[in-house]
């Protein structure tokens, strides 16, 4: 049928034919192999590791190497104490805690105190602090003569000096509390310390002096004073420093009164609630909480402010006579209020201002407190839920900090009409903004509060003026609830720390700069909005992400290994086995002596020679694994060169090449292939034990080195199982199914085995 | 069970020792189930020897395997097999999953039987010896696992059984590589009677041997039977002269069915079964070696699907439209002889002679051939241990090293023409072929070849360039002994054949390749090549892979010697009339010149024009093949020619005139190296060589001429046997009886 | 020329024989001692190699080397066994022990020369 003289087509006709001839082939054994069992689990593992090898870009939601999970979902407060209120006291912690620190000269004092006013009128001392006499979270009443009536939140505790001590220790200011009552009453009163050092032993209270107001509270009296919470006042209730500081205001109290007739905001002197002057509002809506100006030293009068409908009235601090009104666009947002920035108060700053913003309005105001002209100062996206600002100290102008529902700015020249230096959006699983946010200067650190009960705080990088999320308080059980009085220095823990209350009638206080939890657990949303799907290692590194981006290095490795060693293999064996001579002998004493060195000191002992880089790892293991697949090809080798078609080859005059391509190679191919799957394994595997014991760079993302960060730590692998699970799985997987491919394989090499 | 002593004339006694009714076995295979026998039925009465006769392929052994239940377990047996009134019970049945507890009583009731009723001789036994034990441990477990005989006892029972399978007791110390081919079988045959069973089954006893040692086993099965020791035999061969000789009665088997049973003369002499009578025509057997032999056309049919109808039919020359329907009545011709044919009145010898041998071309004369294409001078080889650095250190002086494995061969052959060697394997034969293609370098000696316009190679010289030895290389051409391993399993017949081309870099252009490949494939009877061009060894049957080592000789067109190293020893009968056509052809078409090795005379006198006898290295006869058998010369040549064995009763295989078996080549006499066997020999044939001597048309070498050959008497054989070992059975088995 | 297998004239022959195979053994270690201690020599002279630091150390490494080798290496001994089986040659029990006893004989002349090795490696050092 073939006749010579056709054309070339013939030669391609072959080609072809031949080409179909092995597809036959190629099935009848893809047959066997897929009958064996072995053959078919292997064959399906191995297709789900190649399935995702390829799609391993696509399913890496961060990089692996330098990914590490914003601190935002790492970090958590770390609950330094919690004080739990025994029921008999009537007090709970929903209703509102007052923090004061009792502070004695400037450095902050060791022992600090929380008032709370029962329901009975009791005022009631929580004590915090390291020294023995008032061990942490002791409860103790201050004063018990009762308050009449029911007490008006929240309760002002705030440092006053007073003339009479001016002389023996100047500049000693002593904590007063100040309690507004449903009865008509303010009552105010000095804690008194027995050992006469503000913080040490068991504070009490002297007499309160109150007064009755005609009328009813509005809201709770106001003092002039800076609350404790924020450090040293300038101001001194009683006397005028002169010699400390030139103007000196008494201390008064304001507070706004509703009678019959009207609103009045009236005020009275601290020292002994002495009357000083009421002034009528004129409008009939209910005016807001007055908002105290002055408390930097240099302002000849301070102003008190308050806003009624859409006008703010600002009467003089000490006369009551109004210094200025203005009318506004709409009601303010009382929320808010009038934020008067102490950093704002001082003396670099051009002129005084204080900010406000217009109920559910996206603009923030602010109001010269001089002449009261009021302009924008900034359009927020959303509607602005809060306003704070740093203290200013590191110069003018400290940047403002403003919150709508879910974005926190931080704005830098107020005066322009500042465009916003850096924001950070609140994660929607959060919730949004809903409470002012507090300031911790010391840390430059901004707490918001989030309507899903989370406290955030976010970090200022004051160079990039950049905001960057530091820790999420998630309720961890208790939900955090009503007030969280900023940020005292907790001298026991020396660390900035943060008073917080719970639901479940608990303090909590909570360490400023949150630990770190890593490794996280799985979790679908985290705080920043990622997910972690195997949750991540104790560097914060996503597992997933690793564990799928090692399938390709994977099995990199293990072919560039298995291609060394299958090439090597088969050179040395046909050396040996067909060429023999004294090449072949000495070349089989050196594979046997590589072959009995014991497989892993000649690893470790290789690696650290080379040192740890991939291609080192990848050569070290090509020459410990020749040896093991070279000697069966050696045996393969020897019988084939008996064989009689060799021989015939021989005699026929055929070259040393042409047998090994035609005869050798062709023959010892099954078993190549089926080494190939038995040292792809061993290659992995010798990479992850080198990983392992950390020998190999574990920049690599291999499953090796994601076990690697247990070897240190094997505590770990109990506490987060989800770091060596999928690993430790996937790896025995590998090379389980290779060791099954194999098998099958060793079906189709030798099938008369099985047949007849 | 009485004890039957037997007489010489075997009469049957009362019940069978085994009866088999329609057994039929299929094994579960990855394509399906292969069909290996197909309702056989027969019985086997106590002191009778059955034989079971067929071609490879046919059954025979799953036959013996079932008799002795050995069967794998992917084999399903139905039908049954009772041994002395008792079903032999089965590994497997049909179909029934084996409860755990019944295998194992099934296990402890086999193992009663096995080797204590029953034993068996597995084919190739012989070399299935363990290497590291030596004979009598071998033989010792036999006892020690069977029976509850102390020490002496045992070694008394060894010696006893030893003697009785001829062999001498010094062999219990040696180890099986120590043993020559017939002395391991004699030992296999000692190992089956130890326990003296009642009934030993031998599978394929004497293949593998070489035919003087296969006839003197033979005699000594014989004697066996007739001494008792053997009580009845189940001999499985596919040899129809070896079952000639031993067994009472004969079934003919092929592709899984009986086709024909009865007595030893029914079968021989007057068989009427198309297929038997187409074995019988076909058995290469001396006298018949002049008329042409058309072998049996075809291949056994595949078992997987096996044809309807006669299994024989698609081969059959009388077959008709009917057989390939109707399977064939079991036809009674005479009381004990049953033919399974449709035709089975109309088929018997004479017809048959019409239509398997063409009786009108007796052999032609063969061409006297021309020109001298090779030439050898003195051409000896000897493989010396001292030849290496390292061989010339670690081996003492005084140790004999050097065999001698050639030794001054002068041989001329022309072209065209066709030169037998022949002689027993161990004789050098191997060696010559290898040394006339030049695979090895001769020690000594000259060896030329006539390249074409008288251009003649010094082949021996070592300093022959590579083109020209390339050129050689061109012209010379082997056809291997093995076919399943001289194909690699790895490459398509295309490749192979094409893979002298390739290696002597004759041709680039595959289409032209191709061309010669199909060529080469048609002229070796492999037609339509393009059915076989892209298939694989493992495709192939045995002939088929034997065809394509001959297509690879021929591919490369200017192949001028080809040398056959005994070509058709694994081959079937009927395959193997084919080839040795196929041979005649080539020779007569391509004027090639074939060196044809064997140890098989029948066939060297079939296919030949001139032969050469060879033993121990030395060529001892050699002439124009008719002239040489017709009066062989040389007592080893006499020897060779009586132990051809005849499909025939009559012929007697005592008659062989020779001792012993072949010695080895390295401790080699002085004087003529067949003074060991000779039953002619004299002390002068001790010290000095034979010359060589011209009597009626071609030389032999000897000391005496034809007249002088006087057999020696019993006594004078004794009293020459000083010092050399013979490894002879201690009675001296002296012909002419 | 082959000799074949006549026996006593040929003893001494026999024995000349393996004397010179020996000699062939032996040749190698010692033409690595001699390259060894001859091949920096010039460059010790021109470019200022520490002849007398480096060539002890290679010298001794070869040594330790040559010990190994020796211990390990049959010198052809398993081929000829191999041989003898292929040729059909038996192989009796005091031709194993001849042959046990030349191979120790070989390996104490590598021993010798290894030790040589380092020897000279130490006297180079010193002297």
């Amino acid at each position: 049928m073939f006749k010579g003289n056709n054309s070339n087509n013939d030669g391609i006709n072959i080609r072809a034919r031949r080409l179909k001839f092995l597809l036959s082939r190629l099935r009848k054994s893809w047959k066997i192999f897929y009958k064996s069992s072995y053959g078919k689990a292997g064959f399906y593992i191995i297709a789900v590791f190649i399935a995702l090898t390829i799609l391993s870009p696509v399913l890496t939601f961060h990089s692996p190497e330098n990914f590490v999970a914003p601190t935002i979902d790492r970090y958590r407060p770390d609950i330094i104490t919690n004080i739990s209120i025994p029921s008999t006291t009537g007090i709970s912690a929903s209703s509102n805690f007052v923090y004061a620190s009792s502070l004695s000269s400037s450095e902050y004092s060791f022992t600090y105190l929380l008032y709370e006013v029962s329901p009975a009128g009791n005022i009631y001392g929580i004590g915090y602090g390291a020294t023995t006499s008032t061990p942490v979270g002791k409860i103790f009443s201050l004063y018990n003569s009762s308050v009449t009536g029911k007490v008006i939140y929240p309760v002002t505790v705030a440092p006053l000096y007073c003339y009479a001590t001016l002389y023996t220790n100047p500049g000693v200011s002593s904590t007063y509390v100040l309690v507004g009552s449903t009865s008509g009453k303010i009552f105010i009163g000095e804690v008194l310390w027995k050992s006469g050092d503000p913080g040490t032993g068991l504070p009490s209270m002297k007499e309160m002096a109150n007064v009755s107001i005609n009328g009813t509270m509005v809201y709770a009296p106001v003092l002039n004073s800076e609350p404790a919470s924020f450090g040293v006042p300038k101001w001194v209730p009683f006397y005028s420093y002169s010699a400390y500081e030139s103007y000196l205001n008494p201390a008064m109290v304001y507070v706004v009164v509703k009678n019959t007739t009207g609103y009045y905001l009236n005020a009275y002197e601290a020292d002994g609630l002495v009357f000083s002057w009421s002034v009528k509002l004129p409008g009939s809506q209910v005016p807001s909480q007055p908002y105290y100006y002055g408390y930097d030293s240099e302002f000849p009068v301070g102003k008190v402010l308050i806003a009624q409908g859409n006008t703010i009235y600002a009467f003089s601090e000490i006369t009551g006579k109004e210094a200025f009104n203005t009318t506004l666009q709409g009601n303010i947002n009382s929320k808010i209020g009038i934020s008067i920035p102490i950093g704002y108060q001082s003396a670099e700053a051009p002129s005084p201002i204080g900010f406000f913003s217009l109920s559910n309005s996206s603009n923030l105001y602010y109001i010269s407190l001089n002449n009261g002209s009021v302009s924008e100062a900034f359009h927020a996206p959303g509607i602005i839920q809060g306003v704070t600002t740093s203290r200013g100290e590191s110069g003018f102008p400290s940047y403002l900090f403003v919150a709508d529902t879910n974005h926190v700015f931080a704005i830098t020249s107020i005066m322009e009409n500042s465009s916003s230096a850096g924001s950070y959006n609140i994660s929607a699983a959060a919730g949004s903004f809903t409470s002012n946010i507090e300031y911790d200067p010391s840390v430059d650190e901004i707490y918001l509060y989030t309507s899903t009960h989370e406290i955030i705080s976010v970090s200022i990088s004051k160079s990039g003026y950049s905001l960057s999320p530091n820790w999420a308080a998630i309720g961890t059980g208790s939900t955090y609830v009503t007030s969280f009085s900023g940020q005292f220095l907790d001298t026991a823990t020396q660390s900035e720390s943060l008073l917080v209350t719970t639901s479940s009638n608990t303090i909590e206080i909570l360490s400023g700069n949150g630990i770190d939890i890593a490794p996280l657990p799985p979790t679908l949303h985290a705080p920043s909005g990622n997910f972690y799907l195997f949750g991540t290692n104790a560097g914060g590194q996503s597992i997933w992400s690793q564990w799928i981006a090692s399938f390709p290095w994977d099995w990199f490795v293990g072919l560039s290994v298995t291609a060394g060693i299958m090439l090597i293999a088969v050179l040395v064996a046909t050396i040996i086995g067909y060429l023999g001579g004294f090449t072949g002998y000495a070349l089989e004493y050196l594979s046997l002596a590589i072959y009995l060195i014991p497989g892993l000191p000649l690893l470790i002992v290789l690696a650290s020679v080379l040192g740890p880089t991939l291609y080192n790892i990848v050569l070290i293991l090509t020459i410990v694994g020749w040896p093991f697949t070279a000697f069966t090809l050696i045996g393969i080798a020897r019988s084939l060169k008996v064989r009689s078609f060799v021989e015939y080859s021989r005699t026929s005059g055929a070259g040393v090449l042409h047998i090994l391509r035609k005869h050798m190679l062709p023959n010892m191919l099954p078993l190549v292939a089926y080494f190939t799957a038995v040292s792809i394994g061993g290659a992995v595997a010798g990479i992850s034990t080198l990983q392992f014991l950390g020998l190999a760079p574990t920049n690599i993302p291999t499953w090796g080195a994601m076990l690697s960060s247990l070897e240190s730590n094997f505590f770990e692998a109990t506490t987060a199982p989800w770091i060596i699970i999928p690993p430790a799985v996937t790896l025995t997987l590998f090379i389980l199914c290779l060791i099954f491919v194999s098998r099958g394989l060793d079906e189709v090499v030798n099938p008369r085995l099985r047949r007849r | 069970m009485e004890e039957v002593k037997e007489v010489e004339s075997k009469e049957f006694t009362g019940n069978s020792v085994m009866s088999i009714k329609n057994l039929s076995v299929n094994f579960k295979v990855a394509e399906g189930t292969v069909n290996a026998l197909d309702r056989v039925s027969l019985d086997l009465a106590y002191g009778e020897t059955i034989g079971i006769v067929g071609e490879s392929g046919s059954g025979k052994s799953t036959f013996a395997n079932a008799m002795i239940a050995l069967l794998p377990e992917n084999a399903v047996i139905s039908g049954d097999i009772v041994f002395e009134g008792e079903r032999l019970p089965y590994l497997s049945n049909v179909g029934r999953k084996e409860k755990k507890r019944d295998v194992k009583i099934l296990d402890a009731k086999l193992r009663a039987i096995r080797w204590k009723e029953i034993s068996m001789i597995f084919q190739g036994a012989m070399n299935s010896f363990n290497p590291a034990y030596t004979i009598g441990k071998q033989l010792k477990q036999v006892f020690q696992i069977h029976t509850d005989f102390d020490l002496d006892q045992i070694n008394k029972k060894m010696k006893e059984v030893v003697i009785k399978a001829g062999l001498n007791p010094s062999v219990l110390a040696s180890y099986p590589h120590e043993l020559s081919g017939g002395m391991k079988q004699r030992a296999v045959i000692a190992l089956a009677l130890a326990l003296n069973p009642k009934m030993v089954i031998a599978d394929e006893p004497t293949t593998g041997l070489d035919v003087v040692v296969q006839a003197k086993l033979i005699s000594t099965l014989k004697k066996l039977r007739a001494s008792g020791d053997l009580k009845s035999l189940v001999i499985i061969s596919h040899d129809l002269g070896v079952v000639s000789q031993l067994a009472d009665r004969v079934a003919v088997l092929y592709a899984g069915r009986l086709m024909e049973i009865g007595s030893v003369m029914d079968i021989y002499l007057n068989s009427r079964n198309p297929y038997t009578l187409a074995l019988l025509e076909n058995y290469p057997s001396m006298r018949k070696a002049r008329e042409r032999v058309l072998g049996i056309p075809g291949t056994p049919p595949d078992l997987l699907n096996p044809p309807k109808g006669c299994r024989f039919a698609e081969r059959c020359k009388f077959a008709d439209s009917i057989c390939t329907q109707v399977d064939p009545p079991v036809v009674q011709i005479s009381p004990g002889h049953f033919s399974a044919c449709h035709f089975a009145d109309k088929v018997n010898v004479k017809t048959a002679e019409k239509k398997y041998s063409a009786t009108n071309d007796i052999l032609s004369s063969h061409s006297s051939g021309g020109l001298p294409l090779i030439k050898t001078v003195d051409l000896t080889k000897f493989f010396g241990l001292r030849s290496s650095a390292a061989g010339s250190i670690f081996v003492q002086a005084g140790k004999k090293s050097v065999a001698h494995a050639v030794e001054k061969l002068n041989i001329e052959i022309k072209e065209g023409e066709i030169y037998a060697i022949v002689g027993e394997s161990g004789s050098g034969k191997t060696t010559v072929g290898r040394l006339l293609l030049k695979s090895i370098e001769p020690t000594a000696g000259k060896l030329f070849f006539n390249i074409g316009e008288d251009n003649v190679l010094e082949l021996s010289n070592k300093t022959l360039s590579n083109e020209k030895i390339r050129e050689f290389r061109s012209m010379s051409q082997l056809i291997m002994q093995d076919p399943y391993d001289s194909l690699n399993p790895k490459m398509s017949v295309f490749d192979t054949v094409a893979e002298p081309i390739e290696a002597l870099k004759l041709e680039k252009d595959p289409s032209r390749i191709e061309a010669m490949v199909s060529q080469s494939l048609e002229s070796a009877g492999l037609s339509p090549a393009s059915n076989y061009i892209f298939r694989f060894p493992h495709e192939l049957s045995g002939g088929e892979r034997q065809r394509v080592g001959v297509a690879r000789a021929l591919s490369v067109p200017s192949v001028k010697f080809l040398l056959a190293d005994e070509p058709i020893s694994m081959m079937d009968i009927s395959l193997r009339a084919h080839f040795l056509n196929n041979i005649l052809e080539l020779r007569q078409n391509r004027k090639l010149s074939i060196v044809y090795i064997t140890h098989d005379m029948a066939s060297a006198r079939y296919v030949s024009d001139r032969m050469l006898i060879m033993y121990l290295g030395m060529p001892v006869e050699e002439g124009e093949t008719e002239s040489v058998i017709t009066n062989p010369l040389h007592p080893y040549t006499k020897a060779l020619i009586q132990a051809v064995p005849e499909p025939n009763p009559t012929w007697k295989p005592e008659r062989t005139g020779i001792i012993g078996e072949i010695g080895s080549i390295v401790n080699v006499p002085k004087g003529c190296r067949f003074y060991d066997r000779c039953i002619f020999r004299k002390d002068i044939c001790k010290d000095e060589a034979p010359p060589k001597r011209e009597e009626s048309g071609h030389w032999y070498l000897c000391h005496f001429s034809q007249s002088e050959l006087i057999v020696n008497s019993p006594e004078e054989m004794e009293r020459d046997v000083t010092g050399i070992k013979t490894p002879q059975g201690s009675s001296i088995n002296v012909s002419g009886r | 020329m082959y000799q074949g297998d006549e026996p006593e004239e040929l003893e001494k022959l026999v024995h000349a024989d393996a004397r010179k195979a020996r000699l062939k053994y032996l040749l190698v270690p010692i033409i690595i001692y001699s390259l060894i201690l001859v091949v920096p020599a010039p460059f010790a002279f021109e470019y200022g190699f520490p002849y007398r630091s480096d060539v002890p150390t290679i010298l001794f490494i070869v040594g330790v080397l040559l010990f190994f080798v020796a211990a390990w290496w049959d010198f052809g001994a398993k081929k000829v066994l191999n041989e003898s089986v292929r040729i059909g040659v038996k192989i009796t029990n005091d031709d194993i022990s001849y042959m046990e006893k030349q191979g120790f004989s070989l390996m104490m002349m590598y021993f010798g020369i290894a030790s040589l090795f380092i020897a000279t490696a130490f006297a180079v050092f010193y002297i």
